[in-house]
């Protein structure tokens, strides 16, 4: 071989050996230091501020807002409890929630978290200059009364039930800092104040986020609760799933909460891993469009509706898709609550669910019989001259809602009505939704657990113009609207008696049983995956999110 | 967001210097060194110079069948494609039929599930041979369409050059500046999705650019040599020297292009259904078929690994196919070894 | 020689404004940029009122177009939609040099190893060593990038769970505190190894048929048989006359690439997590950003003219017969 190749060639191993050696070296030091978390963040959030549209991400609140304290907080059993304070009913007439605050609680540079804040933040979340994302309940609030340092009576205009959630929420924000700023471009990517020091009220604070790589959260050591033990958790962001797994098997990762995909099964059983699974508050569901903008006048028959929920085995498809992820995810069969919610949740969908295939064919066969339908040749019920074929879409790209469309269309078919296929990625298929330009779509609905604003998916409550006669509810895209059903479910949102309440929203959801605007699927499931010497980590299949106890945490 | 992390990184038909023949000169027939004899020698009517001459496709012809390689890809090839057209023939399910019960076997013999099955329990097999189908048809749609809009662009540009050559150019480069996933994203968000037909075009429509800047390179040191000249001479049409006398001459590279871009096309409609702009459910397409596999190929290999080696057969047969037809269609071809 | 490059580079200007047209008029045509955003319980109405009033939504298209251009050019290509306290370039300027670290060490190291099998597929043709490497090539043109990408992310965990040595890193740009100056680029390196391995695969098949290609057609001519004739070792004749000229055609078309993957190498920058050209534009597409996705495009657009121009050049500086007239 000639003597120049040799040399390239020796320099080369050099190289590579060289590399090997320093990210052996490296490898080793790098390990992760007791009091330090290393948490896979399935998404970046696009900017920090969580409250404005243009930042509104789960993962957001789940990062970085960790640094914001709620004064109430969602435990895992879906119950609300006081935080970083508590709210009462202390009037009904007019309704008056008082919102008092933790006497130690306070911000990183000092300042203690006051009734001032308290009003900052309302003040700031009704204010119409600000692009936000929700405002609800706070927008309902008249006035508010200073009682003192640490208390707010926060006067309603109408009595709002869900005023729990409400203060579970939304963060408190400091009217010191961010007083007289424009908060629609404040604190796009850290939570400084005018003096540029991070704030925090919650058990960690920012230390320092870069764009597209990491996010570091520190100990707070002002924290008004339990101290935190951990001195760092470093959020990092993989977007991939099996980026993930690998990243979580080799330990570049010491905690991921994907979205359920088939290949998280194998982390189950992997050595040194935890794998937590929950139903949780999303709900998967098929939306019927009843009205205007479908393709078949047969989907504004109740009878047709129901056949279509009797053709489906739920439970079969949810065993089949998850049988390997969340063993055990029950079928969901309420529209306003989910199954954990004991003595809460009625199962008023149920009694579409047959599990015995001949006897469900049968069902749907009488239904059909009874409403003078024949079958065609090709297996498919013709009504009156107009065939038992609907689109069925949802979001490609999504393989397990793809995969569920494909199973439902096979069960359908079985029973003789047809599903044609009509998928496009999300943003083509949620705008096609908001303009009625479907049959029945399956996508998911966040919830907290709350059926607090139900009126505006299933209602026609809003008012009524030009573009929306009917007065339909800003979410419902169904051309549904029962006077029944909205009354029942707008009243739940005033009435004050929980148990009122629950009634209220069951009466509404029993009555959309019999109506099936909406079929239930089931609620997704959580995953969260973490190394086994890490502590204190527990699942909150709610809004809250896995981050909801950090102060709790311990590594090693 | 892991519902949108699209594959297949798309590039474009790699640009082979434009520059006189693309010379992939491939492997002759072993054991030709020696030059034919023109066949039709009548032996009999030995007398003077008389012999029959052959056409030049006669010839072209012939040499092609010589190249060994090129013809058992022709046949593997051939077998592939009848596969998709007569499957319903041939498969032992129907593509949609699932089967709980059986999901997610691996490749066996029992049950005739030959591929195994599928995470709802298909069989396989029969879902590969259907994916065959569709992703021919679509690889064939914008393999046709961007050839034939390639060469004329280019033909036109090599030939007259001057000014049309450079606002032609210049078009193609327009094209070629946007790239390639992000132009099919927006044109199938405008244009809709769905219909394999239409995803072909959409293709189409980005890979002629490559195809093009070839052969103009081929026609612009073509329109030097002295047939072009003689042709002119004879009073020829410009049409006529351009589509009968040079396209003959710079049909190798095209050929080589061609068979290029039905590769790319294969794995870029599979791009397209990752993206979820692809065929919908449940008709699958060798594309669609990897992408859904995609997620649990670590535990169910077979699901990746069969359209994947298919779109590697198919992909190699036609290469080496082409290899054959540039060396058959070559008249300056010398048959020696290197 | 000069003249050529000045006019090619004037003519790259037109070209470069009929692509911001495009760009322009194929995004907005695609549909209202606010369209995903008006049925999005999120965003109420007075959101979208602020969104129009921002944009110019409200105004002809060619008046759009003008605020766009004055915003590409005087202030940083403007905000994103939904976030008015940033500006697209600050986010692109980081996004950039992450793509073009990966980029260049995956054409390099595919220039490397790709020519290095041309060149021997060349000498040796119809070896098995030619026939193996061009089922490689194919192999390696064909096989998927997220497929790719997984097998190698598989095998360096596994090498880390067996042996404790880590040697790449399957995910992320950096590691959490990689130091400065050499230690911050081994560390890089060691984070982009992998993902360039990944692309390298497509490009080492593409190199390897060119260089093949060319070298046998170079091997054949004229001026090599005159070396030949003249007595020279063969190795003099195949490396110092007949590669040199070899490479030309090669080294054009990996210019070329290098400009296509600066905006083509999306999937495994989204893979490996590698804060690039990729990923953003994916997430813009994803939140229906029409102004980032407009930035981007004309980025992209400009890179892939420069090495076009670039490529031209190289190539007509090397083969007078191409040059225009």
């Amino acid at each position: 071989m000639h003597r120049s190749h040799f040399r390239l060639m020796l320099g080369v191993l050099v190289a590579v050996t060289s590399l090997i050696v320093a990210g052996a070296a490296g490898g080793a030091s790098k390990k992760s230091t007791a009091g330090s978390v290393t948490f896979g963040a399935e998404q970046e959030p696009p900017c920090l501020n969580g409250f404005t549209s243009g930042c509104n991400n789960t993962w957001t609140s789940w990062t970085a807002g960790i640094a914001l304290a709620n004064v109430m907080i969602v435990k895992p059993d879906f119950t609300i409890k006081p935080y970083m304070g508590n709210a009462k009913v202390v009037s009904r007439k007019p309704f008056t929630v008082l919102v008092t605050l933790n006497k130690k609680a306070k911000w990183s540079d000092g300042k203690q978290v006051s009734a001032d804040d308290l009003i900052f933040t309302w003040q700031t979340i009704v204010n119409p200059k600000f692009d936000l994302a929700s405002r609800s309940g706070f927008d309902s609030i008249a006035r508010a009364v200073k009682v003192n340092g640490k208390a707010v009576k926060f006067i309603y205009k109408t009595p709002y039930a869900p005023y729990k959630v409400q203060f579970a929420t939304y963060s408190i924000i400091p009217k010191h800092a961010l007083e007289g700023l424009d908060f629609n471009t404040v604190w796009d990517n850290n939570y400084n104040n005018k003096a540029g020091q991070t704030m925090a009220s919650g058990p960690y604070k920012l230390q320092s986020y870069t764009k597209g790589q990491s996010l570091v959260m520190v100990r707070n050591s002002t924290f008004w609760g339990k101290r935190p033990t951990l001195d760092k958790i470093t959020f990092v962001f993989r977007t991939n799933t099996d980026t993930e797994i690998q990243a979580i098997r080799g330990g570049e990762v010491d905690a991921i909460y994907p979205q359920p995909q088939l290949q998280l099964a194998q982390l189950r059983g992997q050595s040194g891993l935890k794998v937590q699974t929950n139903a949780g508050t999303t709900i998967e569901h098929i939306d019927i469009n009843t009205g205007a903008g479908n393709s078949s006048p047969l989907l504004g028959q109740a009878w047709f509706r129901q056949a279509i929920a009797y053709s489906l085995d739920r439970t079969g498809m949810i065993k089949q898709l998850f049988s390997t992820l969340n063993p055990g995810l029950p079928t969901l069969n309420n529209l306003s609550y989910v199954t954990a919610q004991k003595g809460i949740y009625v199962p008023h969908f149920a009694k579409y669910q047959i599990n015995n295939k001949a006897k469900r064919l049968a069902k749907v066969a009488a239904i059909m019989k009874a409403h003078n339908c024949t079958k065609g040749g090709d297996g498919i019920y013709s009504c009156g001259g107009e065939k038992a074929s609907v689109r069925l879409g949802t979001t490609s790209g999504n393989k397990l809602r793809e995969l569920a469309v494909e199973i439902m269309q096979a069960q359908a078919k079985d029973a003789g009505i047809e599903f044609k296929a009509d998928s496009q990625p999300s943003r083509l298929f949620f705008p096609r939704i908001a303009a009625n330009k479907y049959d029945l779509a399956l996508f998911a609905w966040v919830g907290t657990g709350d059926p607090a604003g139900q009126v505006d998916i299933y209602g026609c409550a809003g008012d009524k113009t030009a573009d929306n006669p009917q007065g339909y509810g800003g979410s419902n895209w169904k051309g549904y609207c029962k006077p029944g059903v909205t009354n029942a479910l707008k009243a739940s949102d005033a009435a004050l008696n929980p148990k009122a309440r629950i009634k209220l929203v069951n009466k509404a959801d029993a009555l959309m049983a019999n109506d099936v605007p909406t079929i239930p699927l089931y609620q997704k499931p959580t995953y969260f995956v973490f190394k086994t010497s890490l502590k204190g980590l527990v699942d909150n299949p709610t809004l809250q999110g896995p981050t909801w106890n950090t102060e709790g945490w311990k590594a090693g | 967001m892991t519902e949108t992390t699209p594959d297949s990184d798309v590039k474009f038909p790699p640009v082979v210097g434009a520059g006189p023949d693309e010379a992939t000169i491939s492997p002759a027939t072993p054991g030709a060194a020696v030059a034919d004899l023109p066949d039709g020698i009548d032996l009999v009517h030995e007398h003077g110079l008389e012999f029959k001459s052959r056409s030049q496709w006669a010839y072209a012809r012939r040499r092609f069948f010589r190249h060994r390689l090129a013809m058992a890809s022709f046949v593997v090839l051939m077998i592939i494609l009848l596969a998709g057209v007569f499957a319903p023939l041939i498969t032992p399910y129907p593509f949609a039929a699932q089967d709980f019960a059986h999901s997610g076997q691996p490749p066996t013999f029992k049950a005739h599930h030959y591929f195994g099955t599928d995470v709802l329990g298909r069989d396989y097999f029969s879902r590969v041979v259907y994916g065959i189908r569709t992703s021919a048809k679509v690889a064939l749609i914008v393999t046709l369409v961007s050839t034939i809009v390639g060469t004329i662009i280019g033909a036109v540009a090599g030939y007259y050059t001057g000014w049309v050559d450079n606002i032609l150019m210049r078009f193609t480069d327009l094209i070629l500046t946007l790239p390639a996933l992000a132009l099919l994203l927006t044109a199938a968000a405008f244009l809709g999705t769905g219909n394999p037909t239409r995803v072909a075009f959409i293709l189409a429509l980005l890979f002629w650019t490559g195809l093009a800047r070839i052969v103009r390179g081929s026609f612009l040191s073509l329109r030097e040599k002295e047939f072009v000249e003689a042709a002119k001479a004879a009073g020829s049409g410009d049409l006529r020297i351009m589509f009968r006398h040079m396209l003959p001459n710079a049909v190798g590279p095209i050929v080589v292009n061609a068979t290029l871009i039905v590769g790319i096309a294969i794995l870029t409609e599979a791009a397209l259904s990752f993206l979820g702009f692809g065929i919908q459910p449940p008709n699958p397409s060798l594309g669609k078929l990897i992408s859904d596999g995609q997620d649990v190929s670590s535990s169910m290999w077979w699901l990746v690994t069969f359209p994947g080696l298919t779109i590697v057969l198919i992909v190699l047969c036609i290469n080496f196919i082409g290899d054959g037809l540039r060396d058959a269609l070559d008249p300056t071809q010398r048959r020696t070894r290197a | 020689m000069v003249t050529y490059i000045v006019r090619r580079l004037l003519y790259s200007i037109p070209v470069l404004f009929a692509a911001s047209v495009l760009i322009f008029f194929t995004v907005t045509a695609v549909g209202d940029p606010l369209a995903n955003l008006k049925q999005n319980p999120l965003f109420s109405q007075q959101t979208i009122h602020n969104i129009q009033e921002r944009k110019h939504l409200n105004d002809p298209l060619t008046t759009q177009y003008a605020y766009w251009v004055k915003d590409a050019v005087t202030n940083k290509f403007g905000s994103p939609l939904l976030q008015p306290g940033t500006k697209i370039w600050n986010d692109l300027k980081r996004v950039i040099p992450h793509t073009l670290q990966l980029v260049l060490l995956a054409e390099i190291l595919a220039l490397i190893v790709g020519v290095a099998i041309g060149v021997y597929s060349a000498i040796r043709q119809y070896s098995i060593f030619d026939y193996a490497a061009t089922t490689f090539s194919f192999l390696g043109f064909a096989m998927p990038v997220f497929w790719l990408a997984l097998m190698l992310q598989i095998l360096f965990t596994n090498i880390f769970i067996k042996w404790h040595v880590r040697i790449f890193y399957t995910s992320g740009l950096s590691s959490q505190d990689p130091g400065s100056g050499i230690h911050f680029w081994i560390d890089r390196l060691q984070h982009l190894a992998i993902p360039a391995m990944t692309l390298m695969l497509l490009s080492i098949a593409q190199y390897g048929r060119f260089m093949r290609a060319s070298m046998l057609e170079v091997i054949n001519s004229d001026y090599v048989r005159t070396a030949r004739a003249k007595g020279l070792p063969e190795r003099t004749v195949t490396l110092k006359h007949a590669l040199r000229n070899a490479l030309i055609p090669v080294v054009t078309v990996s210019a070329i690439n290098f400009g296509a993957l600066i905006g083509g190498a999306v999937i495994t920058e989204s893979i490996f997590q590698l804060d690039g050209m990729g990923p953003y534009f994916l997430n813009a597409l994803f939140n229906q950003d029409a102004y980032v996705v407009m930035a981007w495009l004309m980025v992209s657009a400009t890179a892939i003219i420069i090495f076009n121009v670039i490529a031209d050049v190289l190539y007509g500086y090397i083969d007078p017969r191409i040059r225009y007239d």
